[in-house]
């Protein structure tokens, strides 16, 4: 990774950003879209069990898991888009990740339709989050990888759950 | 001329000539008893006249003589008196026989009369009977003759209605066969598609175990590429460390995903074949369903064709009855023909009986003269008889030539007529 910034430490400061994103993704679908989060960014991959649900949570929240004595909340990434809920199917997985919250790093279960694979993604390969003008806050997104003709989406996943002010507000 | 009068005629002819002669030969003896007593009063007259021409001469007294002579003249008077009267009665005695026989032969012709008028009204009544058996007797001879040939048509018709439905018979005995061979077959049918469809159902259930297994599969891949990813998710944890082993991870993960996509492709195969043999199942249900229903179908006809058989073979039977009983009546009505044709010839033979009867009658009217006879005359009326016969002769054949009743007429068969 410092190779890679080195390397394009020339650039121009986009360029630079986007060596800055360059490295490891563990991409996901939900809905018709495939995302990509930081591999660094996941613990591990479990297949969806059961979710025991919390009072008094908003809608995205499913509940929370026993993940090995652990447990952990799980977000639903499809309610929190504003995607349809969907059911679980037998390809849907719970990816456990460390979001930056306040106080500290905690562990949080996201659901996602399925997971896809380990990908790398070189700097030349993404892009940042372009503009749309007026107040479309993109801040969530960290890129966009261009790979093999499809665009995926890089989540800032401290962003989408994290203690930032959009989702306290939630 | 003779010839022809009635005996009573002739009788009467008799009598009258008798009674002609007998008056005849007293009117004779009249005249000559008179011409004689004219001539012996003239005899007597010229005696006396010589007798007193002789007195005068003489003058003899002739007184004596003449009247012995005188005497003499009253006795001969008297007796010739005495002959007119005799005769007189013989005539009238003559007149009299003559009435009375001529009155005997009226009663005796009178009843004869009545007894040969009735005979011959008997011998009009059997030729008019005769005749009209006659022609009966041929009719009924014509009609069986007529009842012979419908009644061998008939049995033609019958023969040959009989031999249809013994071939009717036999093709319901072929179809019966037939169908017989059908319905067993159909029943082999049906039970070798109850055990396709059992196969069918076995196929069924082996797909959905393969199903499972393949589901099973899938669920291995699946995990095992949740496997590979966490474990290429900690090789890039690892850094450099963990190269090698993401590697290893993504050649597991590539794996897992080809076995995923062998496990669904034969998934979508298996799929497919259930749902093919699915189908076929329903395909062989109603096919089965199909069979079933021609099975009872087959099974109806088969009835009906026995039915047909049976019904066959008592027609025939029937038809042989029937055909026996034609045969019966073919030999009655031909004895029937045969009597009536005997009968026929009888009754012209009474016809030509009557006739020589009514003949004989004629003659015997002819004899006695009939009560009509100056209305006919005995010939007419024999000619009027002829007449009368051939009206009632249905055949052209002439007046038989007379013979005896006996002769041509079987009286032992026919004893009514041995009477006559």
């Amino acid at each position: 990774m410092e190779a890679m910034s080195g390397r394009h430490g020339a650039g121009t400061p986009a360029q630079q950003g986007a060596a800055a994103l360059a490295g490891k993704y563990l991409t996901f679908t939900l809905g018709t879209e495939e995302y990509g989060l930081p591999v660094l960014k996941v613990r591990e991959i479990i297949k969806v069990m059961d979710i025991t649900q919390v009072p008094q949570v908003p809608e995205h929240v499913r509940g929370v898991i026993n993940l090995r004595g652990k447990v952990i909340p799980v977000i639903d990434l499809r309610l929190k888009f504003g995607l349809p809920s969907q059911e679980a199917t037998n390809r849907t997985c719970i990816i456990v990740v460390d979001v930056a919250m306040v106080a500290a790093t905690v562990m949080l279960g996201v659901v996602v339709d399925s997971v896809s694979e380990v990908l790398s993604v070189a700097a030349s390969e993404i892009d940042q989050a372009p503009e749309f003008g007026g107040r479309v806050v993109t801040d969530y997104m960290l890129g966009l990888a261009k790979v093999k003709g499809t665009v995926k989406i890089l989540l800032n996943l401290d962003r989408v759950l994290g203690a930032d002010r959009e989702f306290v507000a939630h | 001329m003779f010839g022809t009068w009635t005996l009573g005629r002739k009788l009467y002819a008799v009598t009258a000539v008798f009674t002609v002669l007998l008056i005849a030969s007293g009117a004779l003896s009249l005249w000559t008893a008179g011409d004689l007593q004219a001539r012996l009063i003239e005899s007597g007259r010229r005696s006396r006249q010589i007798l007193e021409a002789n007195e005068k001469a003489a003058g003899v007294t002739v007184g004596a003589q003449q009247k012995v002579f005188d005497e003499e003249m009253a006795s001969a008077e008297a007796s010739f008196a005495l002959t007119w009267w005799t005769i007189v009665a013989g005539i009238a005695l003559s007149l009299g026989t003559g009435g009375v026989v001529a009155f005997m032969v009226r009663g005796i012709s009178g009843t004869l009369q009545a007894s040969v008028h009735e005979l011959r009204s008997g011998a009009e009544q059997v030729v008019s009977a005769s005749g009209q058996m006659s022609a009966t007797a041929q009719s009924l001879s014509q009609g069986s003759t007529e009842q012979a040939a419908s009644l061998e048509e008939t049995s033609a018709s019958m023969e040959e209605m009989s031999s249809m439905t013994r071939k009717n018979a036999e093709n319901a005995q072929q179809a019966a066969v037939l169908v017989t061979d059908v319905a067993r077959q159909m029943t082999e049918s049906n039970a070798a598609l109850t055990e396709m469809v059992l196969s069918m159902a076995a196929m069924k259930d082996s797909n959905s175990k393969v199903a499972k297994i393949i589901q099973t599969i899938d669920e291995i891949a699946f995990q095992t590429n949740i496997l590979a990813l966490n474990a290429a998710v900690e090789a890039a944890r690892a850094g450099e460390a963990g190269m090698g082993f993401a590697v290893v991870a993504d050649e597991v993960r590539n794996l897992a995903q080809r076995s995923a996509q062998a496990a669904k492709d034969t998934a979508g195969l298996i799929e497919e074949s259930i749902a093919r043999s699915q189908e076929g199942a329903d395909r062989v249900e109603q096919v089965a369903a199909a069979i079933s229903t021609i099975a009872g179908s087959v099974e109806q006809v088969n009835g009906i064709v026995q039915e047909v058989r049976e019904a066959s073979q008592q027609q025939t039977q029937g038809i042989d009855q029937v055909t026996q009983a034609i045969a019966q009546m073919e030999r009655v009505t031909q004895t029937t023909a045969a009597t009536a044709e005997e009968s026929a010839a009888a009754s012209e033979e009474l016809n030509a009986q009557a006739e020589t009867a009514a003949a004989i009658v004629d003659q015997l009217e002819a004899l006695v003269g009939v009560a009509d006879m100056a209305a006919a005359p005995p010939a007419q009326a024999n000619d009027r008889g002829r007449v009368l016969a051939m009206q009632h002769k249905p055949s052209a054949k002439p007046v038989s030539l007379p013979r005896s009743a006996e002769e041509e007429i079987p009286l032992g068969d026919t004893g009514t007529y041995g009477k006559f």
